[in-house]
């Protein structure tokens, strides 16, 4: 029996002492905090749903692709201005059709390849040419840049640092275009194929990790980045859909950034001294349009009239939770191009009354249908309540409404055919162009019944033109002065009663540094650093 | 005979071991302690380890949990802040009061908006709710949930109302230091469904000690709340229930909390012990508007602490206990097939070699036991044969010793055949010896032979016959003087022939012979008869020499007779030869003492002649003077006619003659002025006595009296005596003349017969005549004085000096050393011829054999002549002439001395001649 004890004994020793070892080392702190300290932690209401970057149009997908993929040029951080990108410099033809691009020397991809011109050529070909073997074909996929850039002819590298982009006649928007437009490593999407979704390659400053869809995304510091190199190791995005929960985790520093913060939660970050609310104009508008084909709103005095008895104060302090400021016109404050209006609209029945019955048309028996979402949009959280304050406001001076309130799906198509007397929208810039706002809401292009973007129907030659002059000008002063006119005079005929534009608000942990939001509501996660856990 | 074998087997039968096999506890023990400590360490280590673990997890866990609770704390406070907005937004949009308002612009504060109060406020948490009509003024104000103190100051103020009518649209919370104290504004536009604003709505809360509270209900911890400045209040309670005091924070931390920095520390107040945290609370436009905090009791932590402790230490402790059982177990299974090991060697250390341990298992231990039975068995096997050859070499020792322990041949012979043949075993023994002389050879001395029908013993017998058959072979052994061993001889069998040699010289042949049917003679038989064989030879050969030694030490014998009767025969002569001599030399002595004695008898003769001359001269004196004094009385008193006056005078005579007779007469100068004296002395007392005219010879009187010695007084007392008698006076004076004389005289006889007594005396001691002739105790000193008194006349011219020392009394014979010193004294004054000094020292000096007393007489005479020195001790030598001395003197001294065990020298030079004699103070002398 002993002889059978011996080697087993030793054995266990040998465990033992191992355990004991263990034990020892273990350090209690391990046992407590378990988060990477150079990874910062994202709570996401939803996830992305792609990273190939030009087939999605989501809010997180977009942000998430701004961290992996650049553009030939770049947004100065919180703004919307123009500086160089990828493309160190660049210069148009005297015809303003052909833009030639000097490409930024030894950037690479995060697979290692060189980003040239025949890259950058790649990766618009395979949005805009439907020859191209990478081409993206699809009904929804890629449609909205083949929108954008409807007016590119042609892309040619003139040498492997020189783009050349050849337009059908001179546009403006382009740059602003190539902002947001993603730069892919033509290597990479040739050997994933279809897969390229979930391997993106680009030259941002973070290159992708891992992903779980619908749960995780994780990305990592580009160590080859060209640029500043971020102080994040590390970026987590998590997906937690619970409003409260992402609030909760914020609290308890087990994540950094919480987004889509409900308004009634903000008055708890705001106070919580270990939390900090982030906030910036957002690149939107919400308006009140009226259906100019529609009499009496064809008559610009009802539109004056009416546009004197909506007091916005009262709806951005009590609506919006005081997150928006009252828009005096269709571009928010921080776009540039945005010009304060000559004409004023103050709240003052008075006048409105006064106004109404000057007007001819105006039939004070008839009742006018409002048409309004349920469904809160980013840049109208209680659309209804807003809906039933201007319906009030108006009441108050004889026009009678009658709300009609339908979810934002077939609201969009009751609007887009015409339905409407008057409607309440909005419109989310995302270009960083104030054509972006002023073409698509205004131009006569756009008031085709059952597509329309321009649902107040409003048709000016003299808009139409200056729109389109300030398509064909690259220079932005020029273009600035145009867009005032445009604003004049949109001013002046009242299509609108714009109503605020609203805030993008980002929770953070009071220790995060170096915050900073685009106007289109992202973090600018390059210029951010964690110093909690540390 | 196999008794002594086993003794030798078993020389060293150790003590039983002291531990009974069945206790065992060395190797239990043992057993235990490994398995305890093999329990024990891991436990102790885990039990650490586990400890501090738990005790810094438990800390950890304690601030983890302070910091938790503050964030769920701030959660909780944040969100009864937010509460409290939405209770404001919602009152404020409530349709009922826009209603009021619309209906009752006049009067606002009217019964409509008291009903909304009524209906609406009632589920409002406790604060204090005002409502502010458009031009600013107040026109609502309630503190919902009664009148508390809490709300009294904390309102809005005519400034706050202008503030807020600044912008009335503007919703939202705030938070405003008041005095210390936190408050909380919730501040909401009053407006209908369209938006039209009525007043404000204002809701204050202060955020103080019973706020906290409500934060303490649903925490389950301690909260702390205050202002920038100011103590916290806090939502400890002393044991009866009561608030505690607020918290007076330490001015540091409170500089780091509203910084930003989160506090994390242990608090200690007297209402208990707690962990807490600290954060800043700020308003919406971060302004820093106090502090917040959430304590944790750290009891419970601490008692989870101990109990972990206690469980840990409870598990050690079982699980040590429960080492030691199985410990305890196992060194029981392991002990008993050991003790019975341990029994089984016991029995074998006691010589039980038939002992077997029972064998069951397979284990080591069972391998060992059959070990141990193998070994047992091997042993006894080897004892058996080890007994059988210490056996037969106890007999063939015990044969030598019997063989050596005789000397004659014929028995030695007897005794080797024998032993041999009872040890051996064999059938025939017999033995040769080699004879010298004429005829060398072999003889035949001594056999045995076993009878056939005799199968065990061997027949004693003196016959020489079987012997013969094995003659033969004995020649060959002792002409090779080697061995001769034949397996197969006809009708004898085996034989083995042996020369005893002994110094190259065959003294003999020993051979034996056994059966063919018997065992044949091994090779350890043929060494242990080799061996027997040395010592065979050697007994053969001491006998041979003894035989010879006899012979020639009966020839001496003869020869001493002989020669010792002659011897005996000179003897005899020579005795009657010495007592002759003794008897002479007794003779000598007596004829010198008796010469001695004649010197002695004429100066005693001369010295008694002298005191016998004086009491003759005496006595003639005495018979006239005695018949003068009986005149002279008679006269007296015939012419003293009172017989009171004569009865004075004897009384005074009586008196004064003894003292006068003692006094020397006084004669010559002072006699004549001693009469003066007394002359006029007597004058003076008769004078005063008066009355008498007789007329008295004073001065004869008074010179008889003087030439007495008397005194002056003596001689007035006279006269007093006398008084008118003075005419007596010189009657009386010369009766008192011879009283005077008359004492004298009789002193002098005294004197006389007292000089005899002392000669008779020292005869007496001298001769010691009344002492037995043995040795005394005695004073040196007196002996030699008693020579000195008796030879007195001798040396009367001579000065003798005595030198004594501290003489101890020393065992003498002392008339015998009496005539040595009377022989010495002698001889020095006869030296001196009448004049010279003669000394005498007596000391006490240390000599080798102990100490000495020592006599030396000196005399300064002329010495001796160094020729005659040598010899002066030598009998009937002298120098003086014929007739004075016999020449024995000295000779006989020193054997005198010499009896004494002293000695006697003389070292002589002129001027000094010393005699020594140094007798011992410890007897050791011998009484020939």
């Amino acid at each position: 029996m002993p002889r059978a004890c011996g080697p087993g004994v030793t054995t266990r020793w040998i465990w033992l002492v191992a355990l004991f070892a263990q034990a020892c080392e273990a350090n209690p702190e391990r046992l407590h905090r378990r988060r990477d300290p150079g990874a910062l932690v994202v709570a996401q209401a939803t996830g992305a749903i792609s990273l190939e970057p030009v087939r999605v149009t989501d809010n997180e997908s977009i942000e998430a692709g701004t961290l992996l993929y650049e553009g030939l040029v770049h947004w100065k951080p919180g703004t919307t201005d123009i500086e160089p990108g990828l493309a160190t410099a660049w210069k148009t033809s005297p015809d303003g059709r052909t833009w030639t691009f000097t490409l930024r020397d030894h950037v690479v991809f995060h697979d290692g390849t060189a980003c040239d011109a025949a890259a950058v050529v790649f990766s618009f070909e395979r949005v805009i040419d439907p020859k191209h073997p990478q081409y993206i074909a699809g009904p929804i996929d890629g449609t909205y840049w083949r929108l954008l850039f409807k007016d590119v002819t042609r892309i040619v590298a003139i040498d492997a640092a020189t783009v050349q982009i050849e337009t059908a006649r001179p546009y403006a928007p382009l740059l602003g275009e190539l902002a947001m437009f993603p730069i892919v490593s033509p290597t990479a999407v040739a050997t994933w194929g279809a897969a390229y979704r979930a391997h993106p390659v680009g030259t941002g400053p973070f290159a992708f990790e891992s992903w779980v869809i619908g749960e995780q995304l994780v990305v990592h510091r580009n160590p080859t980045y060209w640029g500043k190199a971020p102080a994040l190791e590390r970026i987590v995005f998590r997906v937690v859909v619970d409003a409260r929960q992402r609030l909760i985790d914020l609290e308890s520093g087990s994540v950094d950034v919480a987004t889509a913060i409900l308004p009634d939660e903000q008055t708890f970050v705001e106070l919580h001294p270990d939390l900090r609310l982030h906030h910036v104009a957002s690149n939107d508008v919400s308006y009140l349009a009226f259906n100019t084909q529609h009499p009496p709103f064809d008559d610009p005095l009802v539109r004056r009239a009416a546009s004197h008895v909506i007091n916005k104060e009262p709806i951005v302090k009590l609506a919006y939770q005081g997150r928006a400021t009252a828009a005096d016109g269709p571009l928010p404050p921080t776009q540039w191009g945005y010009h304060a209006p000559d004409v004023k609209y103050a709240y003052d029945v008075a006048l409105a009354r006064k106004l109404l019955a000057q007007s001819k048309t105006f039939d004070p028996a008839r009742v006018y249908r409002l048409y309004a979402p349920t469904t809160p949009r980013p840049y109208l959280a209680q659309p209804e309540r807003v809906a039933r304050s201007l319906a009030a406001a108006l009441e108050e001076v004889g026009i009678h409404i009658e709300l009609v309130l339908q979810p934002y799906k077939e609201h969009r198509l009751a609007v887009e055919r015409g339905d409407h007397d008057l409607a309440v929208f909005g419109w989310i810039g995302d270009t960083g162009d104030p054509d972006n706002f002023l073409y698509v809401l205004f131009h006569s292009d756009n008031a085709v019944v059952g597509e329309a973007q321009n649902i107040a129907f409003y048709r000016d030659p003299g808009v139409d033109a200056l729109l389109r002059q300030a398509q064909e000008v690259t220079d932005q002063a020029t273009r600035s002065g145009l867009y005032a006119a445009v604003q004049d005079r949109i001013g002046l005929a009242a299509p609108w009663v714009p109503i605020a534009h609203s805030e993008v608000v980002v929770a953070a942990r009071r220790s995060l540094a170096g915050v900073v939001l685009s106007p289109l509501g992202h973090p600018i996660y390059a210029l951010m650093s964690r110093t909690e856990g540390r | 005979m196999t008794e002594p074998v086993l003794k030798v087997a078993t020389r060293t039968p150790r003590p039983a071991q002291p531990i009974s096999p069945e206790l065992r506890p060395r190797l239990r023990t043992r057993l235990v302690i490994a398995m305890a400590i093999a329990a024990l360490v891991p436990v102790a280590i885990v039990a650490v380890i586990a400890t501090r673990v738990i005790l810094s997890n438990l800390e950890a866990g304690l601030r983890e949990d302070a910091d938790r609770q503050l964030t769920v704390g701030l959660n909780l406070i944040l969100r009864s802040v937010e509460r409290v907005g939405d209770e404001a937004v919602q009152l404020s949009e409530d349709n009922d009061l826009s209603i009021a308002f619309e209906t009752k612009k006049a009067d606002p504060a009217t019964m409509a908006i008291e009903n909304w109060f009524a209906h609406e406020a009632a589920h409002v948490p406790s604060s204090r709710l005002q409502l502010i009509a458009p031009g600013g003024a107040v026109i609502f104000d309630r503190v919902i949930g009664g009148a508390d103190q809490r709300f009294l100051n904390v309102g809005v103020t005519r400034a706050d109302t202008e503030t807020i009518n600044a912008n009335p649209w503007n919703r939202g919370l705030a938070l405003v230091a008041l005095d210390g104290v936190v408050v909380l504004r919730a501040i909401s536009p009053v407006v209908d469904s369209k938006l039209a604003l009525h007043g404000v709505l204002v809701l204050s809360v202060p955020l103080d000690g019973d706020f906290a509270d409500a934060i303490k209900g649903a925490l389950s911890a301690d909260v702390l709340i205050g202002g920038r400045t100011g103590p916290l209040a806090v939502t400890f309670r002393s044991d009866l229930g009561k608030r505690a005091e607020p918290l007076a924070l330490d001015p540091t931390d409170r500089a780091q909390a509203l910084a930003g920095t989160h506090i994390n520390k242990n608090l200690d107040v007297p209402s208990g012990h707690y962990a807490y945290a600290l954060a800043a609370l700020h308003d919406r436009a971060d302004n820093v508007l106090g502090l917040v905090g959430v304590a944790v009791d750290r009891e419970p932590l601490a008692a989870t602490q101990r109990l972990a402790v206690r469980s840990l230490v409870i598990g050690g402790v079982g699980a040590l206990g429960f080492a030691l059982i199985v410990a305890l177990f196992w060194s029981r299974r392991l002990g008993r097939p050991i003790a019975k090991l341990h029994r089984g060697a016991i029995a074998v250390s006691r010589g039980d070699l038939d002992h077997r341990i029972e064998v069951s298992g397979d284990d080591e231990l069972t391998d060992l036991a059959s070990a141990f039975n193998q070994m047992t068995g091997t042993l006894k096997d080897n004892q058996a044969r080890l007994a059988a050859r210490m056996r037969e070499m106890v007999a063939l020792h015990d044969a030598g010793r019997a063989v050596s322990s005789v000397i004659d041949l014929d028995s030695v012979s007897r005794k080797i055949v024998d032993a041999v043949a009872r040890t051996f075993d064999v059938q025939v023994a017999a033995l040769w010896i080699s004879e010298g002389g004429a005829t060398p050879g072999l003889r035949a001395s001594a056999a045995r032979a076993r009878r056939a029908d005799q199968a065990s013993s061997l027949a004693a017998s003196d016959s020489l016959a079987p012997a013969e058959a094995l003659a033969s072979i004995a020649d060959r052994a002792a002409s090779t003087k080697q061995p001769v061993r034949l397996d197969a001889v006809a009708e004898l069998g085996a034989v083995i022939a042996l020369p005893l040699v002994r110094q190259a010289r065959v003294v003999g042949v020993l051979a034996v012979a056994r059966a063919a049917s018997a065992r044949e003679f091994s090779e350890a038989d043929l060494n242990l008869l080799t061996t027997f064989a040395d010592q065979a030879g050697a007994a053969v050969e001491n006998a041979l020499l003894y035989r010879e030694v006899r012979g020639a030490s009966e020839e001496l014998e003869k020869k001493v007779r002989l020669r010792t009767a002659e011897l005996t025969a000179i003897n005899t002569e020579l005795g009657r030869a010495l007592s002759d001599l003794r008897e002479t030399q007794s003779q000598l002595v007596l004829s010198e003492r008796m010469a001695g004695l004649g010197l002695l008898v004429a100066g005693v003769a001369h010295e008694i002649n002298s005191p016998t001359a004086a009491i003759r001269g005496s006595i003639d004196g005495l018979a006239a003077t005695l018949a003068r004094v009986a005149k002279q009385a008679a006269d007296i008193s015939a012419r003293a006619p009172n017989p009171a006056i004569g009865s004075a005078i004897v009384d005074y005579l009586a008196k004064i003659a003894p003292r006068l007779a003692e006094r020397p007469l006084q004669t010559g100068v002072t006699a004549r002025r001693a009469a003066r004296e007394l002359t006029a002395a007597i004058d003076a007392a008769c004078a005063g006595i008066g009355g008498s005219t007789i007329v008295i010879d004073t001065p004869a009187i008074a010179a008889e009296l003087a030439y007495l010695g008397s005194t002056a007084a003596e001689a007035t007392a006279l006269f007093e005596a006398l008084g008118s008698e003075r005419h007596l006076a010189a009657a009386v004076v010369a009766t008192l003349v011879d009283h005077v004389y008359l004492h004298r005289t009789a002193s002098t006889v005294g004197h006389a017969v007292g000089q005899i007594q002392r000669i008779v005396g020292a005869l007496k001691s001298y001769s010691h005549l009344d002492q037995q002739p043995t040795r005394t105790e005695a004073d040196l000193h007196e002996g030699i004085d008693t020579t000195l008194v008796l030879l007195h006349y001798a040396l009367r011219d001579i000065v003798v000096e005595r030198d004594y020392g501290d003489l101890p009394h020393v065992p003498v014979f002392v008339d015998e050393l009496n005539h040595v010193w009377t022989n010495l004294i002698s001889n020095a004054y006869q030296a001196l011829a009448g004049k010279g000094t003669i000394h005498i020292t007596t000391r006490v000096e240390d000599a080798s054999h102990g100490a000495d007393a020592v006599v030396r007489v000196i005399d300064t005479g002329p010495g001796i002549d160094p020729e005659v020195l040598p010899r002066i001790f030598e009998p009937f030598y002298t120098t003086k002439p014929k007739g004075e001395g016999t020449g024995l003197g000295l000779g006989i001294c020193r054997q005198i001395v010499q009896k004494h065990g002293g000695t006697l020298a003389c070292h002589s030079e002129p001027g000094r001649t010393a005699f020594e004699v140094r007798l011992p103070i410890s007897p050791r002398g011998h009484v020939s």
